[in-house]
């Protein structure tokens, strides 16, 4: 059984309806707060949302069709507290119109198809009993089935105890059904809408692709009065609170309710099916891969280039080449790290996934990225985009432009050493095709976990390097000073790194550098991107592996490492 | 108004508002003057929210300067677009021209109380809960507006109204026993709060009921009711603050002692009104709802 469910405001609002804002205490006209889709006009406090209202929000007029209709709770228990639970569910479906806590069917964003579920907050505090995971579940059974992308909008205070255990079970059912969409290759997102806590937030709401919340909404697994009242603590100003999550980790966007449905129509053309093609090349200059081509600098006078402020960071090529580029924040285990960006990307029809060191050009935004030295957490959600990627058969892109992995206590504490390697591996074995750029600096090991790819580039004025020159200067010629010379000796530049074939090509830039003319480099980026894809995209995953295997297995094998000839010492 | 005002006013009946101001609209292209095309014009809009809305009722007025209705409408249009002085301007010349019309009047009152006139709100709002009892919007409006002004008695006083009303009204309940809380009114506010128990059946609320007769019976200096009191909250609560009431309670009655330091009592009463602040926004509604007018 489905019925066609008008998912539109009522035509005809109520004209007198005022509502105090709770944050701000201001008398809201109402049909000026549905104007304003329930946001404060004067406070910007975004109030909870009907789920019907939430769908209008969202989703194409007069396109959801709900799948949930027969589902109504199950009292497997007979529970009674203060009332029969049977009661409260007769009261709750009075009050909100609705049968659960949750609703599903399909819908379309801009003529997308996409399957949806939804909790209402107003039905029993949007608990999870069994019927509530059965239609989450069927929800995610039917994306997975129709291959249709699965919008899961949570609200909910958490598992509801008047179905004991089953209702706990739940969250394994919902886990165990999102598994299988992730294996299919649908595209989940979950809107973590105010409030969501409790096993909802330990199970469904929290296992798409995409997590999106909208600000301040609080989202947790125990309630902040629990939490105090355990551990006897205030509790910090914002915990819990849809950017403290993000600023944790755990969400890829925290967006005004005003930019939702772009947000998602955005996310939804990503993933469209169709037959992805990359623009036509001639943009830019071709990649070099003849080293004697190349003009030969003092390796000093390289790394003062490629350490230059003004040189283009990541998300400025990333806005440069790009036709679309939504970036994706948090590893989902302990911090987002603002020294690595990454998201999706648009190239001409092709989807990709780019990822990289992102530095700044003045003193604070540099402090703001950790002067590009990712912490673990960096290359955690660097690994995770990387993993998206793979699930979605998204090529992907790295821009490598950090002096090295941060080197700090937090960071050893968390394995940092553990994250570089993890990702190197990673790498080694993501069946999609991965073009390495280096951009800047090209520090070591923090250069190096995002650099195991298909092909490696570099700017004519970037280098790569085990160690930092001052670093080698000082520990193997006993003095600071000695770093050019240690630059030279450590042969860091694009035509020792081509022929030593740890590069495959160098991307030129102007004469006046990166920085002098940024929009000319990155049409040289994208032009050497453009021809790498066309390369690789051909490519079935086995041969892309064996090969991406045996372009790193050849460094130090005696018989097909190349080897330079001393340079000669400027010093004598 | 002819066969576009026709269709105008047949879509506008059956609710389907684009069509009533698309057929509106197409018709003032040939009668621009023509008062019923622009009452539907100006009423649709402003009910779709489109900017325009003001445009129409405006022309409106300038042909029919005493149309209560249209002023009414200019004022919700200007509502609409968050201009609070404007708006006030066009509804009181509204409840001038139409002094029953329910909705002028509870937004004038609205915005005339967020334009610094709380006088002339409590007023309206007085009116509008004689003039319609069974309507509680007026009475939560006129509450809220007392306490943001600091008015605690007044509160009160439409608080009990509101409980009068309406015996099954939780947020009347919980309002009262807050207020009389807040007023040191704690021999009424512990009675408040023993009804708020027995009426706020929902999961996990008795625990607000308990801790709003501890309170009381704490500030009153009943000491041995409010340990009482706190060791049968704990059938329902074992949380910090149920706790920290027990040991504040006992500590006064038996003294400190190393298993039992009381937190601080400022800090104590500050989470407990933002406990009471939550519990009332768990039941609140908007605060005026009257229904709307053609």
């Amino acid at each position: 059984m489905t019925e066609k469910a008008a998912v539109s405001p009522p035509a005809v609002a109520p004209e007198s309806q005022w509502t105090k804002c709770p944050a701000c205490d201001a008398f809201v006209y109402g049909r000026r707060l549905d104007h304003n889709l329930k946001v404060c006009p004067e406070c910007d406090h975004h109030f909870r949302v009907p789920v019907r209202e939430r769908l209008a929000q969202l989703l194409d007029a007069e396109s959801f069709e709900n799948l949930a209709t027969d589902l109504e709770p199950l009292d497997v228990l007979g529970f009674e507290d203060a009332k029969p639970y049977a009661t409260r569910i007769a009261a709750a479906q009075d009050r909100t119109g609705g049968k659960e806590a949750a609703l599903f069917g399909t819908a379309a964003i801009d003529g997308m198809p996409i399957v949806i579920a939804a909790m209402d907050f107003a039905f029993m505090g949007g608990s999870m009993g069994g019927v509530t995971g059965e239609i989450i579940t069927q929800a995610i059974e039917h994306a997975t089935a129709t291959h249709t992308p699965l919008l899961i909008i949570a609200a909910s205070g958490g598992a509801r105890m008047q179905e004991g255990c089953v209702s706990l079970m739940q969250l394994a059912k919902t886990s165990q059904a999102l598994a299988r969409l992730h294996d299919s290759g649908v595209l989940s997102i979950c809107l973590l809408t105010d409030p969501t806590y409790g096993g909802v937030t330990a199970s469904f709401a929290v296992l798409g692709d995409v997590l999106i919340a909208e600000p301040n909404a609080m989202v947790g697994f125990a309630g902040p009065s629990v939490i105090e009242q355990t551990i006897r603590q205030r509790l910090p100003d914002g915990f819990q609170t849809a950017e403290f999550l993000r600023d944790h980790g755990m969400l890829d966007l925290v967006e005004r309710r005003e930019n939702l449905r772009n947000i998602l129509r955005k996310l939804l053309r990503f993933h469209q099916g169709s037959a992805p093609t990359l623009p036509e090349r001639g943009g830019g200059a071709s990649p070099i891969t003849d080293p004697s081509s190349l003009a030969q600098r003092p390796a000093w006078e390289v790394v003062e280039l490629a350490r230059d402020a003004g040189r283009p960071t990541t998300l400025e090529y990333a806005g440069y080449i790009f036709d679309d580029f939504l970036e994706l924040q948090g590893d989902r285990l302990f911090a987002e790290d603002a020294a690595i960006v990454g998201g999706l990307a648009r190239l001409g029809k092709q989807t990709l996934v780019a990822i990289g060191h992102q530095k700044g050009h003045n003193t604070s935004e540099l402090v703001a990225r950790n002067f590009g030295m990712p912490n673990p957490e960096g290359y955690r959600k660097a690994l995770r985009l990387m993993e998206m990627a793979a699930k979605f058969r998204f090529p992907i892109i790295t821009f490598i432009d950090t002096p090295g992995a941060y080197p700090g206590l937090g960071a050893e504490e968390r394995g940092q050493a553990v994250a570089i390697a993890r990702s190197m591996m990673e790498m080694s074995r993501l069946p999609v095709p991965i073009v390495c750029l280096v951009t800047g600096e090209g520090g070591s090991g923090g250069a190096l976990a995002l650099g195991v790819g298909d092909r490696v580039l570099m700017m004519e004025n970037s280098y790569y390097s085990v160690i930092s020159p001052e670093g080698c200067s000082t520990i193997l010629f006993s003095n600071a000073a000695a770093a050019p010379r240690a630059a030279e000796a450590l042969r860091v530049t694009a035509p020792d790194l081509l022929r030593l074939k740890v590069m495959d090509a160098v991307i030129p830039e102007p004469e006046t550098g990166a920085h002098g003319d940024p929009v000319t480099t990155a049409a040289n980026v994208k032009e050497a991107i453009i021809a790498c894809l066309e390369e690789l995209l051909p490519l079935d995953p086995d041969e892309l592996l064996r090969r991406r295997y045996d372009r790193f297995r050849l460094f130090g094998q005696p018989d097909l490492q190349p080897a330079l000839t001393a340079p000669e010492r400027a010093d004598g | 108004m002819g066969g576009e005002g026709t269709l105008a006013q047949a879509a506008y009946d059956s609710g389907d508002l684009p069509a009533c101001r698309e057929h509106a609209l197409r018709g003032l292209e040939d009668h621009p003057d023509d008062v019923g095309l622009l009452r539907l014009a100006g009423r649709a809009s402003l009910e779709l929210a489109e900017q325009d809305a003001e445009t129409y009722l405006r022309r409106l007025l300038d042909l029919e300067p005493d149309d209560g209705a249209a002023w009414r409408d200019l004022g919700l249009s200007r509502l609409n677009g968050g201009d609070a002085t404007g708006a006030r301007e066009a509804l009181e010349r509204a409840v001038e021209l139409l002094p029953d019309d329910d909705a002028a009047r509870v937004n004038l009152a609205h915005v005339a109380f967020t334009t610094g006139d709380r006088g002339r709100a409590v007023q309206l709002l007085e009116d509008l809960a004689a003039d319609a009892p069974q309507d509680l919007g007026a009475l939560r409006s006129l509450l809220e507006m007392h306490r943001s002004s600091g008015d605690a008695q007044a509160a009160l006083e439409v608080a009990e109204q509101l409980a009068a009303r309406d015996q099954q009204d939780v947020l009347a309940a919980v309002e009262v026993a807050d207020l009389q809380l807040g007023l040191e009114q704690y021999e009424a506010a512990v009675a408040a709060f023993a009804r708020v128990r027995a009426l706020d059946d929902e999961p996990g609320h008795a625990v607000f009921a308990y801790h709003g007769v501890i309170e009381a019976e704490a500030r009153a200096g009943r000491w041995r009711q409010a340990l009482d009191q706190a060791i049968e909250a704990t059938t329902v609560d074992r949380h910090q603050l149920t706790t920290d009431l027990l040991t504040t309670a006992a500590a006064q009655l038996f003294g400190e002692s190393e298993q039992r330091q009381p937190p601080p009592w400022d800090g104590l009463l500050q989470a407990l009104a933002e406990e009471r602040a939550e519990h009332r926004r768990l039941h609140q509604t908007p605060v005026s709802s009257l229904g709307r007018e053609r």
